[in-house]
């Protein structure tokens, strides 16, 4: 999808996209109406302007990621460092100046997908990670030993506590939990 | 000469002094008095018998001071050592018959002032010695005597218990007009006159009063300075007066120049390092300490402005009770001082000693002076290079005044000095005014460079955007002239906006200026049998630089769009151009021509070609305006947008 809001530079970058075997899913000519469209045609990849009308590139990145996340590619004729910097934070994948080579249009495409796919990947370890993070600690309360003492746990709740956390565990995941005779039957049944 | 001698270990310098008297019969000096002498050289050198070694200093002409002893120093060998400093004859004439010593423990050489002293002990040890003459020989004849007093320069008297006259000098009457002859006994007032008596007799009752018998003076008197020794003797007073007014006027000059060697040293290196109110500083103490060093009442430095046109008084030094004028002295305009401006000129140096002696030409002039109560004033050009910069100005409120040569050619070099100081300053601060300057400048054109940077890549992305549109509509037209025609005439649109853009230092564009060029660019390349005519109405809109781009392709687009189609059939074709400001900033724009008008699949804009399609999405994309396409005597379009001053905020297009 092209973000531009110059129909001549809009007509370049379209021109060169098509060109490296891309299909433009969509067009906006600021980042207000970009935010509408993504929603609507689902974008593998965004080329963003950063001066824009109304909403800038960058703002736009923000919310973009925010809430239809994807490969966003930055295309300005500016360059300072301040504004890449501000790119990187927002979300951006790439950034290229303006006018680009077609290859390195490509390599900007295929980099910030890449990357979109690595913050992705990354985001579900994460969630995984504090998942496994709050299984612990539920599994900590439950150890029957007192870590303070090294008493025996026998109040009275115990065992229903044991109850509703067996019962809360994923069918998938029951495997993990089960003792090597059930794990057994459960493997030939 | 007891008392003498006694009174010489007082001066600083002297530890000691004696006088050796030579015995006419032996030939031996023999010491016959002495002050601060150590106990072994009164025993050893009590008598000095020739063949002593002493003896010959002593009587060796070369050793005597005034003749060429200036140097003299010799030693009494003993324990301790003394050193004489100074060996005096008594009496002139009789060189080898007397000769008073002074001597200390230290072997430096005669002091100045220890000498000025002893001239004047010396001369009342001579006065001395001639009364006791009188006293003691009476068969000394009196032409003798005479001739002994006569040989002091000074004026020398000795007085009575009762400050009756009892001898005087040739000097001393000549100051006082005393006629020979008259009554000589008379009472000092009587003969010295009350003025005299009045300066002095306090001084007699000290002396008379006093321990040491000693006391000196100096005083002012008949415009003579006169440093007076006054010292008791066993009958009296005996005062010898040294005409000291060649040494004080000497000592003043000295001390003129020294303060106004400071004045030049301070302003020659500390205004190198003043600046602004430093510099004020500066130069208001160094008319202070001319205006002290030369006497005046008022110092003070006008500068010129406005071409000569202009004086300003901007700096001032006022003696007490003298009325600063600096106020009245602002913006005065130098025509109206013609005798004074005439000097100026000239770069002359001049003084008017007495304002009444001015020239009747100088009339506005002696006004002013007179209203300042000026009686005398120097005036000191201060000129850097060959240019005329001020001056310098020095009044005489209380007196007429008449300025030497030597304090004129001291102000000419502090006037230069002033100068330099002042055109330095001015320099700097032109410099430094200069330096802002450039520096603003440099962070503009920073800032500039990297606008063209910005814009020139733009134009570039925007050449490659035409290319690839072009390719994209080309399908349906194989002229290859057409196509690179059509290049041409877009790539020079750009380029002529890009001009006019970086011209103006990408600021807002008059939309008039901005249609003229772009359509007379554009028609330009029309076949010279075509009468093409433009009017475009004038109107002051600004429009900002990203807005002026889109119009400009707009425009260009359009009045390549009349040229291709309604001009076909035509030689004539007449295009105009309506601008309007409408509510909230809108600007409608209509471009039309005589020519046959659009097709009717063109204004439903179901047919497109390049231009059209570049016409409407320039409009709509990049001005966010409206476009409407009508047949109204020929194609007419209208398009309407919003203008925005600022590239910058949220209605701002790139």
């Amino acid at each position: 999808m092209i973000v531009e809001d110059d129909h001549l530079v809009s007509e370049m970058i379209r021109g060169m996209v098509e060109e490296l075997g891309y299909e433009i899913a969509g067009e906006a000519e600021d980042g207000h109406d970009a935010l509408g469209i993504i929603k609507e045609v689902k974008p593998d990849v965004v080329l963003l302007d950063i001066k824009m009308p109304r909403m800038s590139g960058i703002e736009a990145a923000i919310l973009i990621q925010k809430h239809f996340p994807t490969p966003i590619v930055i295309l300005s004729a500016y360059e300072t460092e301040d504004l890449v910097k501000e790119a990187s934070e927002a979300g951006v994948g790439a950034y290229v100046v303006k006018p680009p080579q077609p290859a390195e249009l490509f390599r900007a495409i295929e980099i910030a997908c890449c990357r979109f796919e690595d913050m992705v990947e990354l985001g579900d370890i994460r969630m995984k990670y504090e998942q496994a993070m709050k299984t612990i600690g539920s599994l900590a309360k439950l150890l029957p030993v007192c870590p303070g003492c090294g008493e025996e746990k026998r109040d009275e709740d115990y065992s229903s506590k044991l109850n509703m956390f067996l019962s809360s565990i994923p069918v998938e995941e029951i495997s993990r939990y089960l003792c090597i005779r059930c794990g057994k039957r459960n493997d030939s049944g | 000469m007891k008392h003498i001698v006694d009174s010489a270990p007082q001066f600083e310098g002297i530890d000691s002094a004696g006088i050796y008297l030579l015995d006419s019969s032996c030939g031996d000096f023999v010491l016959e008095c002495h002050a601060g002498l150590p106990e072994w050289l009164i025993d050893s050198f009590s008598r000095l018998t020739p063949g002593s070694g002493m003896h010959e200093i002593l009587y060796c002409e070369e050793n005597v001071y005034p003749d060429s002893s200036e140097e003299c120093s010799f030693r009494f060998e003993g324990s301790p050592n003394v050193f004489i400093k100074g060996l005096f004859p008594l009496i002139p004439g009789e060189t080898f018959s007397s000769v008073m010593f002074i001597a200390s423990s230290e072997p430096e050489a005669l002091p100045l002032e220890i000498r000025g002293i002893m001239e004047m002990l010396l001369s009342m040890v001579k006065a001395s010695i001639s009364r006791i003459d009188v006293e003691n020989n009476a068969s000394l004849r009196e032409k003798e005597h005479s001739l002994l007093l006569e040989t002091v320069r000074d004026p020398i008297f000795a007085l009575g218990d009762n400050l009756e006259m009892k001898y005087c000098n040739g000097a001393f009457r000549q100051l006082v007009c005393f006629e020979e002859g008259a009554n000589a006994a008379a009472g000092f007032p009587d003969i010295a006159g009350l003025e005299l008596n009045n300066l002095l007799r306090e001084k007699f009752d000290e002396v008379l009063d006093s321990d040491n018998g000693l006391r000196s003076l100096t005083f002012e008197y008949r415009e003579r300075i006169f440093y007076t020794i006054i010292s008791r003797t066993p009958d009296g007073l005996f005062a010898l007066m040294n005409d000291i007014t060649e040494a004080e006027q000497a000592r003043k000059k000295l001390n003129f120049r020294d303060r106004f060697e400071n004045v030049l040293i301070s302003i020659s290196t500390d205004f190198i390092k003043m600046r602004g109110s430093a510099l004020n500083l500066g130069i208001n103490d160094a008319l202070l300490n001319i205006g002290v060093s030369i006497e005046v009442d008022r110092a003070y430095l006008f500068q010129f402005s406005d071409e000569l046109k202009i004086m300003n008084n901007t700096h001032e030094w006022c003696a007490t009770n003298v009325q600063p004028q600096i106020d009245n002295h602002q913006g005065l305009r130098t025509d109206d001082y013609p005798w004074w401006m005439n000097r100026l000129n000239r770069h002359w140096v001049f003084q008017i000693p007495r304002i009444s002696d001015l020239p009747s030409w100088a009339e506005a002039e002696r006004k002013l002076f007179e209203s300042r109560e000026i009686q005398s004033l120097l005036v000191v050009p201060i000129v850097h290079g060959n240019n005329l910069i001020g001056f310098l100005g020095f009044d005489s409120v209380n007196q007429e005044k008449y300025w030497s040569e030597d304090i004129i050619d001291l102000l000419r070099v502090i006037g230069d000095a002033i100068g330099n100081a002042l055109v330095r300053n001015g320099m700097e601060k032109k410099l430094i005014k200069m330096y802002r300057r450039a520096e603003k400048e440099a962070q503009i054109n920073a800032v500039l460079l990297k606008e063209v940077n910005h814009r020139v890549k733009n134009n570039l992305s925007e050449i490659i955007g035409i290319l690839y549109a072009q390719m994209r509509f080309a399908s349906n037209n194989n002229d290859h002239d057409d196509f690179v025609q059509s290049l041409i005439s877009r790539i020079r649109g750009l380029a002529t906006v890009h001009d006019m853009l970086s011209s103006s230092g990408w600021n807002p564009l008059e939309l008039t200026s901005l249609a003229r060029r772009i359509i007379d660019s554009a028609i330009a390349y029309a076949p010279n049998s075509k009468k093409l005519k433009a009017s475009i109405s004038k109107t002051s809109i600004r429009v900002n630089p990203n807005q002026a781009h889109a119009l400009a392709l707009i425009l260009n687009e359009l009045v390549r769009n009349s040229l291709k189609h309604a001009l076909t059939d035509r030689d004539s074709l007449k295009i105009k151009v309506r601008m309007r400001k409408r509510r909230a900033g809108r600007i409608t724009l209509v471009y039309s021509d005589n020519g046959p008008g659009y097709p009717e699949e063109v204004l439903e804009f179901g047919r497109k070609n390049l231009g059209l399609d570049l016409i409407q999405n320039l409009t709509i994309k990049n001005l966010q305006g409206e476009l409407t396409l009508q047949n109204d005597g020929g194609a007419s379009a209208k398009i309407v947008f919003r203008r925005t001053l600022t590239e910058d905020g949220k209605n701002e297009s790139k």
